[in-house]
């Protein structure tokens, strides 16, 4: 009796779809551009993966509706500082209740911005900030990238964990 | 001036005072969400010269609150301060009843020209109320 070694292909990863990701290019340097009246520049886009890279300050939006997932704002401490006085108009101490505000603002204003050009209609919750080292895992099933970001500020990662409800598309190369 | 902010932010209502403080003597009243706006626009004695109202926030959204103004208040002039930018929205906020719209991030500059726009688009309705 002769055996059939069979080979499982990998099961692929999420497929990227641009038309959701590339929005947050141009809204992660104007609301950091226009808070901070610097330039911002915008670094090549990876797929998130362990080992995951670890922020001090993370602040988090939820999308539902016809597009689900999330999309931070990872922030090292003192970029994070730098930004939230930028946007504030003054020192806000790191933990308070006015920091976090501050930085669930920023992530409400990226996300806001990004979902005007996602062609479908999504919806945005209030926002959720975290405090100390920390990263959040991206889902199996849906695609994540991490947007790296620089300004006279500081640098900063914005990842993108979403997905269209009803994929009608397909997924596309980002 | 008698000004409402609504928004669940008070770093936003702190900015957005601190812009609108340039127009003179103004009395800033806050609300966390719409829920507390109504109750504050309940308690008033004297009208509002305008509101300021943002759209997602907790307990009432930014556009529950303007239907509910409108149905008792057709003169107050709301401008609605949110990222939420799509055309539909936009629509959505003005069939409601909002007076104009500034999309988050603004600059105070760019506030404060919506601001006048809408005062001076109100200023007849306002004098007939």
């Amino acid at each position: 009796m002769s055996s059939t070694i069979v080979t499982v292909p990998p099961k692929p990863g999420p497929q990227l779809n641009k038309t959701l990701f590339r929005p947050f290019f141009d809204a992660t340097s104007h609301v950091i551009s226009t808070i901070t009246g610097a330039e911002v520049t915008i670094g090549a886009p990876y797929r998130k993966k362990a080992p995951y890279q670890l922020f001090d300050v993370t602040g988090q939006i939820v999308f539902y509706g016809g597009v689900i997932g999330t999309a931070c704002i990872c922030l090292p401490g003192n970029t994070a500082d730098r930004l939230v006085m930028a946007f504030a108009g003054m020192p806000l101490v790191r933990g308070s209740a006015d920091f976090a505000d501050a930085v669930g603002e920023l992530a409400n204003m990226i996300a806001g911005n990004a979902k005007r050009a996602f062609g479908v209609d999504a919806s945005i919750m209030t926002p959720n900030v975290i405090l100390g080292q920390n990263t959040i895992a991206p889902p199996h099933t849906v695609p994540c990238i991490a947007i790296p970001g620089k300004c006279m500020l500081g640098e900063f990662t914005v990842e993108v964990c979403i997905k269209r409800l009803i994929e009608t598309e397909g997924g596309e190369a980002l | 001036m008698n000004i409402l902010l609504v928004d669940d932010s008070k770093i936003m209502r702190s900015l957005q005072r601190r812009t609108l403080e340039t127009l003179g003597t103004c009395n800033f009243y806050e609300a966390n969400d719409g829920e507390e706006a109504l109750i504050i626009l309940g308690k008033a004695t004297a009208p509002f010269d305008f509101a300021l109202v943002d759209w997602n926030m907790p307990k009432m959204d930014g556009l529950t609150l303007v239907k509910k103004i409108r149905e008792t208040n057709k003169v107050l002039p709301l401008i609605m301060c949110t990222t939420e930018a799509e055309k539909p929205r936009v629509l959505e906020a003005i069939k409601a009843g909002v007076n104009n719209y500034a999309i988050k991030p603004f600059t105070a500059e760019q506030l404060l020209s919506r601001v006048h726009q809408t005062m001076s688009r109100s200023a007849p309705h306002a004098a007939a109320a």
